[in-house]
Order: C-alpha cells, then structure tokens, then sequence
C-alpha cells in the first residue's frame, strides 16, 4: 500500500445529504430576507463594533469620511451602468477597506455592488444601512481605495429590532444621496430595501436613463455619475415586471471633504 | 419527455448569486466530496460533518466576490475546507447558530453502513493521518488535495496560491520522504464522487 491509497470515508448517504441540502436552502432563504451575517453573529457583536461611535438616533444617522486627492481626469472611468463581474480580490480588498470602519468589523455586506474599478459595498442592520464606496476618485489610500461612508448601520437605541417589511414586487430606498469626488465630480447613490419575491430592480433617472441596481439579500444599491435623480424603478420578479414611481428625499453632501453629513433630510 | 440540461458549476454559481436553490445544487453535487476532504484533513468524521457544513455557508457568504476559476466549483470548496479545518474552531464558533439549526449529525453512514464500518473506518483514516505525520503542513495539502482528492496540479496551485511547479515539488517530496513508509495500512476506496 502507498500513499496513492486513498484513506477510506464512509459515503454520505443520499439521504443524508438531501436533508441537509433541504435544510440549507430554507437556512439561506431565511437569511436572504434578512442582513447577512446578522442571525450568524451574536448581536452583542455589533453592540460591541462600536454601534455608539456614529450616534443611534432611532432615524438613520450618518457618517461622512472622505480622503481627497487632486483633480482626477477620468473619474469614473470604468464606470458601467450596469454591475460588472469584479476583478479577481477587487471586493475582497473593498471590504477589509470598508471594515476599518469599527462600525462595520463585524458585519458582511448585504450588497457587493461592482462597475468597473469602483465597489459599493452595502452593509445592512435592521432597517438601516451604511454604504461604503471604495475606488480611485472616491480616496487618497494605497491603490485609491480609501472608502466613503454614507448612513449609519446600528441597532436602534431601545435595542428593539424593526423587522423590514417591504410588499412584494415592490421596493422601499433607503435614499439618495447627491455627492462629489475628490476632483468635484457629481455621483449619486440609491440603496434600499426589496420585497422578498424582488429579484432585479433599474432605476430610471430623470434623463430616461436606466441603471441596473444589484439586489441581493433583500437589498438593492446603485450609484451612477452625474446629477440625475432616479425617478422611476423598474421591478423584476419571477411573475411580473412593474414600474414603481420613487420619490426618495436627496441627501447633498457635496463639496470639499465634509467630514460628516446628514443622511436624510437634507434635500 | 421532460429533459433538463446540466449546469456546470459555473452556471450554477451565478445564479446563487440570487437563488439559494442553485446553491443547493451545488451542495448536492459537491458535498460527499468535501466531507471527504474534511475528514482527510482533520481525522475526525463528526467534526467533518459540521465543516462540510460551514464551508458551504461560507461560500454562501462570499457566493458574489468570488469568480470561479474553470467550470468546477471543487477546487474553491475545497480550498476553503481547507482554511476552514485549519482553524475549525473559529469557523465552528462563527456560524454557530445557523450549525445548530441543521439537522443533527451523526448518520453519515447510509442504511448499510453501520456503526462497526464507522469505526473501522475512523480507525483506518487515523492510521493513515498518522503515517503521513511527519510530512510538512504544506505536503499534507497536497497529498490531500492531489493524491487523495483528485485535484488537479493546476488546481491545487490556485488553491494554495502557489506556482504549479511549487505543488509538484511538494507532491514530490512527499512521495520521496514517505518512500515505502505507508507500505500496510491502509485498504484502497474509491473515490468520493462528486
């Protein structure tokens, strides 16, 4: 006998493996109706993430961290309308970015939302969210991807839990917020949450352009460049397609570096 | 006649990026395999079952930042059974709660397969991990992954993260040191389908 032999394992039975299969679908269902990692992690963790070190307000609060550089030429170059599949490490390396935020080291996104170079992370709790965008215009850091916090994921004060209970077919944003890169460049960026049955939200802008959000574990994020709102949302589940008209308050936070800006409110 | 195509992994991977259904087809066709590679790489048959467990949440969990590399989502699962063995108690304690939700283990065996097979089988997977002991951390993942797995040289090295070349040295190196050493133990199988 040599070491070509493979050491034997009892087969897993079929029946074995199907109830288990059964059983992780419905596990991950369940967990797609709800922010990742949430019902994974004791909740105590995101009390100890450093929930009070961006403020609980019962509303969204919001964070602003901005590392400028100079005049960038092509700021969002790269940029699609659509999500692109991201580069090999490409979200991997926005997300141990984004998690320098305390508030955020012990949550996964909800959303991984890639164009090109430029990654939007959406990390959800409860009802709320904060958005990370990380890319060359957004930041100053090795490799331009010092992130941009938008929103505050915290528990509530009371430490209650808001179940979210968006209808189906339909979607609930978040907001909108109206901002500028380091070299004065206007973007947006629309986050939300989905109904259950949700399974592909366009947002239309003001110009009739559309842009495709990506939608996951029952949220949905998008930004584009420029200054259009989103007006419309088109609606894609696995029986219908339907248009729902949006009327979500913008959040300016343009301007050089503000270190900390209001999510909501501030049309 | 109703015919159905056959995704490849690839396929399926996309579209668990929004259909957990997808993703337990996955699981269906590449569970037996990481089990196997588990209990190779721990020892431990009870302890296999929950990494098998938790290597398919943790793909869940990164299901949209990883792009697969070919059509076979293998060689990524196994390459996370891997970290995941290494450090199985903090994998263990990070999806403790969605773990406890699973149905219990303890019945790898199907109808046939008894209690006496389970513990023959234990005792012949400890004499194997014992006779490759004296090989480096480094050469145990590639006689497991190469050699008793059936992964790939081209494979292994993406999941070691190491040059092609580097993991035919390793394997090489651990045929040479083990020379004849394993020369009783352990009764052939076949391997772990898929």
């Amino acid at each position: 006998m040599s070491i070509l032999s493979v050491p034997p394992v009892p087969e897993l039975s079929s029946e074995w493996i199907a109830a288990r299969q059964h059983h992780l679908v419905r596990e991950l269902t369940a967990a797609d109706r709800r922010p990742a990692r949430q019902r994974w992690q004791p909740s105590k963790r995101l009390a100890a993430g450093g929930v009070g070190a961006v403020g609980v307000l019962g509303a969204l609060t919001a964070i602003l961290v901005v590392s400028l550089v100079g005049n960038t030429q092509q700021a969002f170059a790269g940029w699609s309308a659509s999500p692109t599949t991201p580069a090999r490490g490409q979200l991997q390396a926005a997300e141990a970015s984004c998690q320098h935020n305390p508030t955020l080291a012990s949550l996964a996104p909800s959303v991984a939302d890639t164009r090109g170079p430029f990654s939007l992370l959406v990390y959800a709790a409860n009802d709320t969210s904060t958005v990370c965008i990380t890319g060359v215009p957004f930041g100053t850091g090795q490799q331009g991807l010092s992130p941009i916090f938008f929103g505050g994921a915290a528990l509530p004060a009371s430490g209650a839990v808001n179940s979210p209970s968006v209808a189906a077919g339909a979607i609930e944003p978040e907001s909108q917020i109206a901002a500028a890169s380091a070299g004065g460049q206007a973007y947006r960026v629309v986050d939300g949450q989905v109904g259950a049955d949700v399974t592909a939200v366009s947002l239309v802008l003001d110009d009739g352009s559309s842009i495709e959000a990506t939608t996951s574990n029952g949220w949905f994020a998008a930004w584009w460049p420029g200054n259009q709102g989103a007006k419309t949302a088109n609606i894609t589940t696995a029986t219908a397609s339907t248009t729902q008209p949006l009327n979500i308050p913008t959040t300016n936070v343009g301007g050089e570096n503000p270190p900390v800006a209001p999510r909501q409110g501030s049309t | 006649m109703e015919t159905h195509a056959i995704r490849d992994d690839a396929a399926l991977w996309r579209e668990a990026g929004t259909d957990p259904t997808a993703f337990g087809e996955l699981y269906e066709r590449h569970a037996r395999a990481v089990y196997a590679f588990c209990a190779r790489q721990t020892g431990d048959l009870s302890l296999a079952e929950d990494l098998t467990s938790v290597v398919f949440l943790e793909a869940w969990r990164r299901r949209r930042s990883i792009e697969l590399n070919g059509t076979s989502a293998l060689p990524w699962l196994l390459g996370t059974a891997k970290n995941v063995a290494r450090n199985s108690q903090r994998s263990l304690r990070r999806y403790r709660a969605a773990l406890g939700r699973l149905p219990p283990g303890g019945s790898t065996a199907s109808a046939e397969d008894d209690a006496i097979e389970r513990v023959d089988a234990q005792r012949t997977l400890t004499a194997a991990l014992e006779a490759i002991a004296g090989l480096s951390r480094d050469q145990r993942d590639v006689v497991n992954l190469v050699l008793w797995s059936g992964v790939s040289y081209e494979d292994a090295a993406r999941v070691l993260d190491v040059p092609v070349g580097t993991v035919r040295s390793r394997v090489a190196r651990a045929r040479q040191k083990l020379g004849e050493s394993l020369a009783a133990p352990v009764t052939s199988s076949s391997k772990e389908s898929s």
